[in-house]
């Protein structure tokens, strides 16, 4: 079964074409990596998956509703494409109750869920009196990244969750991801410009460049030379 | 180098929001400041006049003069709260290698700029032409001038000092309002004679020119304290006087938990409301409104008519909506995308503001209630523009409020920020105020004026029975202009 259908799909802004798919189709449980360089238009595909962003043309379908359409997805879609995915005048203990609150998870659930990722969190987040604001970038990501898996999603979107994170937190969040690819059958879409952490965690690698696909490869042995060999100009 | 900076002080302004407003914005913004300076030109031309009024058969000058102390007391906590410190505005060049004495010199020079050096001059020039100048001849009053415009740099200089060494510490600057208040009262009362004094001084400046070493003492003290401080603490996180960790405001939301998701987003509207200055200070100018009654109800003319009644009983118990619901989405645009992509049911969501406005309309409503003291004339038609607020202009603005809206950095004070604002919001406010009065005109003209009254209350009535197609109606609107809202606060 595909989890996701594009079909025709179309972005312009003032004459320039941002994104053009004619057809891709994502099936559930795949790990899905998105790779180009700045501009390609790999944050506004991810919009448009998310009904952020009205396509010029064509649709996207999330388990066969359109996303535009059917508000379903939210149900079953974790994402964190950037800080405006952040309440940023709530601690972030704040921010995961009032997240946990509108999923329907019990108290329990998220303090679970947090527990879980306290090492992640290295004691700079929860239980300090401080704003999101007032956190450190990487520290905002963790937040937001945490807060997309703690709805126990059967999608993910993630926009460079690599970048600013800390080495130990890149790594662990790399297993994690993982991890939950292998048990729980979780679809992942995630775009990086890292390479490295884009061909370990996704079996599928997808190049975009100024809007289209010039490049739709399963990850084997080869992968990361043929990208690096690709994005060396 | 010097030049580059100015180059890009020019830039940043040029190009900064204020400019790139709408022009329907511009128009109304300098057609303020147009009033404002020609009210303020006006006083100066006619402050002699007022003065002979005043005190009659005193002397004008001296009479003046004994206000200028005050006046630069007032200057000073004015300047503290309103004006800027030229701080951050340098931190992309501290890496850079530029001499740092000359980024000092820079940074301070550019505070002479501010707007808060030159509004006063309004005042001070026409009434040193009109009435200084016959007294004490183009000498006398030359200095005069120089002298006065000398102290107001002091201040500047000054506040800008200040606001730097006390950190944001408000407490100080209360404890000196108050004091400059009592000495006030004091001297009104005849118990001390600051008066005197100042008139001493200032009178003294323009007849001693030798005055004018004391102020240009002053004015370099003032500059060379400030120098000082920088030379040591040219260090961005010492410089700027944002309080980190310790600003924390526990919010005690639990008993909003019974109310499910309407109970979650109020939480987290109240939380935005009081954790972030321009929001807050809209609530708390809200509180400071409930007064508004003071100014009209003792007046015969108005509390015998009834459009100005209705104005009132509007503007007292709908405030905050009007004020707050202004800019209803905008407050949430830092966040908006994750609000349309969790499971927010957009219906449940205008409902939170409702019950936002529900509250605080209904509580000023209740704070107003001491207003029958005036006639319970007043309290009928509080009461009914308190229903007309909640059941019909609530959902007027929520409709208009999807119309176009902006960005808010909510992290931004409060002060002449008019982030976010556009034509829709001026207009907006005419139908919520205007349209009451206007139903009410044809009953006032048959006389039978509580009837119109009546019909407020019941249109009120009725749109809080209908509150749920309201509701429809406006998440319906929301669908389609959903991207375009998303898209707008987007855009940094």
């Amino acid at each position: 079964m595909n989890f996701i259908e594009v079909r025709n799909l179309k972005k312009v802004y003032k004459k320039t074409e941002v994104v053009n798919i004619p057809s891709l189709a994502i099936p559930a449980g795949e790990s899905f990596g998105l790779v180009g360089n700045n501009g390609a238009g790999k944050t506004t595909f991810f919009r448009m998956i998310l009904d952020l962003v009205r396509p010029t043309d064509g649709e996207v379908t999330s388990k066969g509703a359109n996303v535009r359409y059917s508000e379903e997805w939210k149900r079953y879609t974790g994402s964190y494409l950037d800080e405006g995915f952040l309440i940023d005048f709530l601690t972030p203990d704040e921010y995961f109750t009032f997240i946990g609150d509108i999923h329907h998870l019990s108290k329990g659930d998220v303090n679970e869920f947090l527990d879980a990722f306290a090492e992640v969190f290295n004691d700079e987040i929860l239980g300090k009196k401080k704003y999101i604001r007032d956190l450190s970038k990487g520290n905002q990501k963790k937040v937001g990244i945490a807060a997309s898996l703690m709805i126990r999603p059967e999608i993910i979107l993630l926009d460079e969750p690599f970048a600013n994170l800390d080495p130990s937190t890149q790594i662990r969040l790399k297993k994690y991801l993982i991890d939950i690819k292998q048990q729980k059958q979780v679809t992942m879409l995630i775009s990086s410009h890292d390479l490295n952490h884009v061909t370990e965690v996704c079996e599928r690698i997808v190049v975009l460049e100024k809007g289209d696909i010039i490049y739709d490869i399963k990850t084997g042995e080869n992968t990361l030379k043929e990208l690096e060999q690709h994005f060396a100009v | 180098m010097i030049k580059h900076l100015i180059r890009h002080q020019w830039k940043e302004s040029s190009r900064s929001k204020k400019f790139s407003e709408s022009t329907g914005v511009k128009i109304a913004y300098w057609f303020f400041v147009g009033l404002m300076l020609l009210y303020v030109l006006a006083a100066g031309f006619l402050i002699d006049r007022i003065l002979e009024a005043s005190f009659p058969g005193q002397d004008p000058v001296s009479r003046f003069n004994s206000f200028v102390l005050y006046y630069f007391s007032m200057d000073l906590f004015m300047r503290f709260y309103l004006q800027d410190t030229p701080v951050l505005s340098i931190g992309p060049y501290l890496h850079l290698p530029l001499k740092k004495h000359k980024m000092i010199h820079y940074m301070l020079s550019r505070s002479l700029l501010s707007l808060f050096n030159y509004l006063p001059l309004f005042i001070f020039v026409p009434f040193c032409l009109k009435v200084i100048l016959p007294v004490s001849g183009i000498s006398g009053a030359l200095i005069w001038m120089v002298g006065i415009f000398g102290l107001m740099l002091t201040n500047n200089f000054l506040a800008i000092y200040l606001k730097r060494q006390l950190m944001g510490n408000f407490n100080v600057v209360i404890g000196f309002l108050v004091v400059v208040l009592m000495l006030g009262f004091a001297d009104f009362m005849d118990w001390i004679n600051v008066s005197g004094l100042s008139s001493l001084i200032f009178t003294g400046l323009s007849e001693n020119p030798g005055y004018l070493v004391l102020v240009g003492g002053l004015l370099c003290f003032s500059y060379w304290l400030n120098y000082s401080l920088l030379k040591k603490n040219i260090y961005l996180e010492e410089m700027n006087h944002r309080k980190n960790a310790n600003d924390f405001k526990e919010i005690n939301t639990t008993f909003l938990q019974r109310y499910g998701h309407i109970g979650s987003l109020l939480a987290m509207e109240l939380k935005l409301i009081f954790r972030n200055k321009r929001p807050k200070s809209i609530f708390f100018i809200s509180v400071v409104f409930l007064l508004y009654g003071l100014i009209f109800y003792p007046n015969k003319v108005y509390i015998e008519g009834f459009s100005m009644l209705i104005f009132v009983g509007v503007f007292v118990t709908g405030i905050f909506l009007s004020n707050y619901g202004q800019l209803l989405l905008s407050w949430n645009s830092n966040f908006f995308d994750k609000i349309i992509t969790s499971r927010v049911d957009m219906k449940t969501y205008f409902e939170s503001k409702f019950w936002l406005f529900f509250v605080t309309s209904t509580a000023a409503f209740i704070l107003s209630i001491p207003y029958v003291y005036f006639g319970w004339k007043v309290l009928v038609i509080n009461f009914a523009c308190y229903l007309f607020n909640i059941g019909v202009n609530a959902f007027v603005i929520f409709y208009f409020s999807m119309r176009n809206p902006k960005r808010v950095d909510l992290s931004k004070g409060a002060s002449f920020n008019y982030e976010g604002v556009t034509a829709t919001q001026f207009i907006l406010i005419l139908p919520v105020l205007l349209f009451p009065i206007l139903l009410v005109l044809p009953f006032q003209f048959f006389d039978i004026p509580y009837a119109g009254i009546a019909l407020l209350a019941f249109m009120g009535t009725a749109g809080l029975f209908l509150k749920d197609t309201w509701l429809g109606l406006i998440e319906k609107r929301y669908k389609t202009k959903k991207h375009l809202l998303a898209a707008g606060f987007r855009q940094v």
